[in-house]
Order: structure tokens, then sequence, then C-alpha cells
């Protein structure tokens, strides 16, 4: 163990010095810190004055609802539940359920909820099982009525259940779902409205109508929640930065001493040869971890002074990105010194694994849902994607960036956190067997 | 005592490479083995395995009769090896680097025997300067001081004397005489054949990953003359073959011609002269005529033609 540490201690130091780690380092954190006014703006711009919807991409996420209804008296009452969007091969549903009156007076809720879909066509809206509604929807948009009796109770209800089909039957349980200014957290102006918003909510008594609620649509159109910005800009900047500092420290350390042959005199000396070569891998591991933890810890800081919230969890997870991302890239680096004729051959193949990792393996993922004939706009293509994905470590490091998130399936839709985990683990394991492979076919 | 049984060696890649067939070899206390090939004969890669670097494919090397190869951890400690080109992390001083290697033996080496081997190869003055401002001749002293803190019974030097300057050269040569008189076992390998012949108890001839004599500096004297002594060699640039019969006609002389130097054997200084004045004549250029004296080169070359088959 002696040993181990001496080279462990030597290379983590001696990388700690080399210029080029210390300039992507500061290159790296000049850039999140260059951008941060364009990300606070960014940011600003989709906070929920209009609302961004999350929901569509969560399959058990709901929506507290909290309307005003009048009952058959004429009577206001206030009626809660919970909408409850679920999205599978049967179709997107969208349950409303829990409703809870303040009367036991039988009243009518009539909504006027307004969907955006980026579909064309004729589409069958089934509530509660009964083909109730349908209509031909122009692009984009669609405009549906939901009218339900609900029970003059106080107590739960199965709920509202809408399966949107098309007009032959078939289920587009494919498309995006996004409904117009979701709004969560302020009551409006009568203090009725509590963490409910999708886009007209009206109710109708006889003759009596009243539109209760609108909010327009917004803006900007995003699937993007504030902290899935900053998490897909934070990943994006680690992805290309990191591999960059891992592949400098694995040559370094272990792949140019290994094919220049200044290892040999140390491997010459009573010492184990992967002791020296773990020592090596760890040491250069230690200097990058060291660097970037420092900068994922000043980044929140320097975030906070543009009002952007960073979160424990986000901050940790981006840790756990940055420390899979280095690992994996310096045994690929090193890896490299195993069979390398000459010095340059390291560094022009540690080039290459970052353009195949961070640019061609999305062409071929591409190529794979071309092949796969899904269309590219649906979900289940991102699902596809995001699967695929999990063959490349920056794509996994990207997704454990994402996973300190709220609502991770915003930007990882189809894949989960056990997914995540397991396919990282599945490559540590398979770049250390590789490693000791190659090490001791190659010497 | 040093066994170096069967070793074998393949590089894997694109084009495999067979670097080691058959190497055999022993090394007694107290003894210089000279090892004798040429490039790529497979003398650096017989070293590195000896020095734990590499691993063989099949063979075994047994110090003491402790397998090297299965023991390295601790047989290790054993041995100190010097490269044929030591490369160092440059950025890293001369002492620095000595400390550090000295941290990967199983006993302690003190500083004091740091200092001390500085000094013996003559770098105590630029101990503390970086090694990337060392010359080829300071990286081998340093090389050289390396193998010397670890306090071996067994020396592996390969081509250690390249680089050295005169004064370098004389300092190697007492060093191996003091390594050898305190019970040290060497294997010296150099393209400097007249220095291994100086230096050597016995010699090792290595040629196309296969050892293929061993014997002492003497026996190779005696078969040197045997082979050789009586002959005469004239360095033409160019004869062929019915020229070759004319001056065995003409001169009733045992003649062969091996591409390069005209051989003849039992000549007498007329004939010499008169086969001179017929090369002139049928306008070759002589670039020498010499009487063959022992010279390990011209035996061990003799050794390597005759192994490829060439006819002289």
């Amino acid at each position: 163990m002696k040993k181990f540490f001496t080279i462990l201690k030597r290379e983590t130091f001696r990388e700690m010095r080399s210029w080029k780690i210390i300039v992507i380092a500061i290159v790296m954190l000049s850039i999140m810190l260059v951008t941060l006014p364009l990300l606070s703006y960014s940011v600003q711009s989709i906070q929920p004055s209009y609302g961004i919807l999350s929901a569509p991409y969560n399959d058990s996420g709901y929506i507290d609802l909290k309307v005003m209804a009048i009952d058959s008296g004429g009577t206001p009452v206030s009626v809660t539940g919970n909408v409850t969007f679920q999205y599978g091969s049967n179709g997107t549903k969208v349950f409303i359920s829990d409703f809870k009156t303040s009367t036991s007076s039988p009243i009518i809720v009539k909504t006027h909820i307004k969907f955006e879909i980026p579909l064309n066509g004729f589409f069958i809206f089934w509530i509660s099982g009964v083909k109730y509604y349908s209509e031909i929807i122009s692009t984009n948009s669609i405009s549906i009525s939901i009218h339900q009796i609900v029970s003059p109770s106080n107590s739960s209800l199965p709920g509202i259940a809408l399966l949107v089909t098309s007009y032959n039957g078939t289920v587009p349980g494919n498309f995006s779902l996004y409904i117009n200014g979701t709004y969560a957290g302020k009551p409006d102006s009568n203090g009725f409205m509590k963490a409910f918003g999708i886009g007209k909510v009206t109710f109708k008594y006889g003759n009596y109508s009243q539109m209760i609620w609108e909010i327009p649509k917004p803006e900007i159109y995003s699937s993007l929640t504030p902290e899935a910005l900053i998490s897909s800009f934070t990943s994006s900047i680690i992805s290309l930065f990191v591999p960059i500092a891992a592949i400098i420290a694995g040559y370094d350390s272990l792949a140019k001493e290994k094919v220049s042959g200044a290892l040999d005199l140390i491997l010459s000396r009573p010492v184990k040869r992967e002791t020296v070569y773990w020592g090596k891998v760890l040491g250069a591991f230690l200097s990058i971890f060291i660097y970037f933890v420092i900068i994922s810890l000043v980044f929140p800081f320097a975030a906070a002074l543009f009002n952007i919230n960073v979160t424990p969890l986000e901050i940790v997870s981006l840790i756990a990105a940055i420390s899979f991302l280095t690992f994996i890239f310096i045994i690929l680096e090193g890896i490299s010194g195993f069979f390398g004729k000459s010095v340059s051959t390291p560094l022009v193949w540690g080039i290459v694994i970052w353009i195949f990792f961070n640019m061609i393996y999305s062409i071929i993922s591409l190529g794979v849902l071309y092949i796969s004939q899904i269309s590219l706009s649906s979900l289940n293509a991102l699902k596809l994607a995001n699967i695929i994905g999990l063959g490349n470590p920056i794509n996994i490091a990207k997704y454990i960036t994402y996973m300190g998130l709220p609502n991770p399936q915003v930007l990882v839709y189809g894949v989960s956190l056990l997914e995540v985990v397991l396919g990282s683990i599945a490559w540590i394991i398979f770049s250390v067997l590789l490693f000791i492979y190659l090490s001791r076919r190659f010497e | 005592m040093i066994q170096v049984i069967g070793l074998s060696k393949t590089f894997d890649g694109r084009r495999p490479v067979r670097a080691l067939k058959n190497v055999n070899f022993e090394i007694g206390k107290g003894e210089v083995l000279g090892f004798v090939g040429l490039n790529g004969a497979g003398k650096t890669t017989t070293i590195r395995i000896m020095a734990g670097v590499i691993r063989p494919d099949s063979g075994q090397v047994l110090i003491d009769g402790k397998d090297a190869i299965a023991n390295h951890d601790s047989v290790a400690e054993m041995i100190a090896w010097v490269p044929e080109n030591p490369i160092f992390d440059p950025t890293m001083k001369g002492r620095d680097f000595l400390i550090y290697i000295s941290r990967f033996n199983n006993r302690n080496i003190s500083r004091d025997k740091i200092d001390e081997a500085l000094a013996r190869v003559g770098l105590a003055e630029k101990a503390n300067e970086k090694i990337k401002g060392y010359s080829l001749g300071m990286k081998r002293r340093l090389a050289l001081a390396q193998a010397f803190i670890f306090e071996p019974e067994i020396m592996l030097m390969d081509e250690a004397m390249n680089g050295l300057d005169p004064e370098g050269m004389n300092f190697f040569r007492e060093t191996m005489k003091e390594f050898k008189k305190s019970g040290g076992s060497v294997l010296l390998s150099s393209h400097i054949l007249t220095e291994i012949s100086g230096i050597s108890d016995r010699i090792t001839f290595i040629h196309r990953g296969e050892t293929f004599q061993t014997s002492t500096v003497e026996e190779l004297e005696d078969e040197f003359r045997k082979k050789l002594g009586n002959y005469t060699y004239f360095e033409v640039d160019s004869l062929d073959d019915n020229e070759l019969e004319e001056i065995r006609r003409n001169f009733g002389v045992n003649a062969k011609f091996d591409g390069k130097l005209l051989w003849i054997k039992d000549a007498s200084d007329d004939e010499i002269g008169n086969i001179n004045i017929y090369l002139v004549k049928k306008n070759h250029r002589v670039m020498q005529i010499k009487r063959a004296e022992f010279n390990l080169e011209t035996l061990f070359l003799q050794k390597v033609r005759e192994l490829e088959g060439v006819k002289r």
C-alpha cells in the first residue's frame, strides 16, 4: 500500500500542477460564469408568469385542482382534486380524481381545456370510457370541453378519464401533450385558484356561464423548467471539458509514460504492475476531481448572484457526473498506452474517443432511430434515443446530472434512475475489465 | 546464480513480432556475461524480461533457483537494470527522481545513499536540476546512479556504455570490476564489442531470438585463430564469380568472397601483393587489406553469416 500511495500522491500533485489541466479548468469555469447572465435571463423568461408544463413527461405527476364552482342553488362552492397525466402504450389519459366539494348539492362543471398537440387530424375523446366528444382539430392545437356531473358528496370519486384516440380508432400514444399555461404556485386575484391552471376553466349552470380563469398562451413554449435549463447547461459544459481534461491527465500520467518507456524503471522494481497502473489512474482521477469539484462548488454561489438557484442535490449530481466522466475517460485513455507504438498514438486515440462520444455517437443514434422508423418528433423516439444514450458515457453523465432535478423526466424521458445507475455501473465494470485485460495482453 | 531457460516472446499487434524463440544462458556470482547480437536479435527483450518489465510467453528466469518472474515482488530487489534508453519524467530533478524510485524498494534507502550514488556518477552538482536539462550522457549516469542505490546483486546493463565519454567509459569499466569483485553478477549488452570482450568473462551470442553459443573469451580467441587466424581479407567494392575463379586459378590460393570481403587463406606477402595488383587492374576499389587478428566483431559476424547460410 505504501508504494501505491507513493504513486497516487505523486500523480495527483503532478497533474494538479499541469498547466494543461489548470487551463481547462479555468476556461470551463470562465465559460460557466460568463454565461450566467444569459442563463439568468433565460431562466427568468421561463419563470411561471405563464407557467411551463413539465407534467407531460411525468408518468405520475399531478397538479392540485382547486376551482370555484356553483351548486344547484347558484351558491359558489369550492372544488378540489388532482389532475394526473398518464402516458403509455394505450394513449394519453388525463385523470381528474379525488374530487372534493364543499357542498352536498349536485354541481355541473364544464371546463374548457386547451391542449397543444403537434398532430393534425380528427380525434375522438373518450371520457370515462364513453365516447363523448370529437372535433376536427387545427394545427398544433385542440380545444375540447369536458362535462362532468360531480356527485353531491364530499367523498372521493373515481374521476374523469380522458382518452385521446384518432378517428380510425388507433391511439396516438406518442404525441407530446402540452397544456397551455399550466401554472403552479399562485392564487388568482380571487384567491380561489390554487396551483391549477389549464388554459380556460368555465362553469355552467343552466343559462349561467362564467369563464372563471384563462391563462394566455405562453410566449416561450418549452418543455424546459428553469431547473432543467440550468442542469442542461452545466451537463453540456462538463461533457465537453471534463473528458478533455481526463484524456490529458490519462495521457500524461499513464499512456505517454507507458509508450515512451518512462514507466519501465518503476516496473522493474519490486512492485506489482497493477499497483503502478492503478496508482497512476487514481492519481490522475483525483487531480481532475479536486479541480472540478471546486468548480462545482463555486458555480452555485456565482449563480446565486444572478438569482439562479442550484440545489444541493443538483450539486451532488453534478459531482457524481464529473467523477463518472473523469474515471471512464482516464481509463479509456490509459488503455491506449498498452498498444500505442509512439507517444503520439495515445493522444490521437484520445481525440478520436472524444469526437466519437461527443459527436459521432449522436449521429449513430439518429441512424438507429431512422432505421427503426419511429417518428423523430414522437415521445417514443425521444425514449429510444435516451435509452441508446446509455451506451455513451457522456450521455450517462448528462443523465446523472439531470437526476438532481425535481422532475428528471423532463430531460431524460423514458430512462429511470435505476437504469442510469445500472448504465454507469456497466460502463465502469466494462472499462475496468477492458483495462485489466489489455494491460495483461499488451503489457 | 542466474539461469535463463528457454525464453520466448512474441509481441502482439497487427503484425506480430517473434522477438525471442529460445534464449538460454547462465551467469554465475562474480561473473560478467557479455551479450552479443545484431540490432533486433532479442538482447533488449531478454533483459526487459529479466528486469520484470515484460513477461515471456514461455521459459523461466531463475535467481538462486527462485522463479524471478513469478516472484517479481521479492526477487526484483536483487536486480538493478540500466536500460538502453533511460526515459525519465523531464519535469523531475535528478535527486528527486532517485528519492521517488527508491520508495519502490522493499528496504528503505537513505538520502545519504542517494547523494553518495549521485556523487559516484559525477552528478552531485546537477542533482537539483531538472532532468530535461540533462545531456544523454548525464541521463545515462543518472540511470547508473539509480542502479547503485539499490545495492543489487545482479546488474542488467543494456547498452549502458552508449553516450558515455571516455572518462565515463573508464568509470563504467572500473565500476563493473568492483561490482564483480564484490560477488555481483552482470549481464552486459553492448554494440561496442571490443569493450565487451575486455570486460566480460564469458560471452553469449544471440541471433534472431535464439542464443546459439556461450563461451569464455579465451575459447573465442582460440576459435578465432582456428577459423580466421591465417586469413587475409581484402575489402573490395565487388567481385564476380569469374574473377573469383580467376584468382583461385592464377594464384593457386583458397579464396572466398562474402559480398564485402575477399578472404584469402594461407597467402604469402607476394601473393597478397599480386592479388592486389590484379584487383586494381580489374578496376576494383580496394579499401583495405588486413591480416585477421582476434576481433570479436569479426568472429561474431562470421558466425552470423554461417547461421544465415552465407558462403564465403
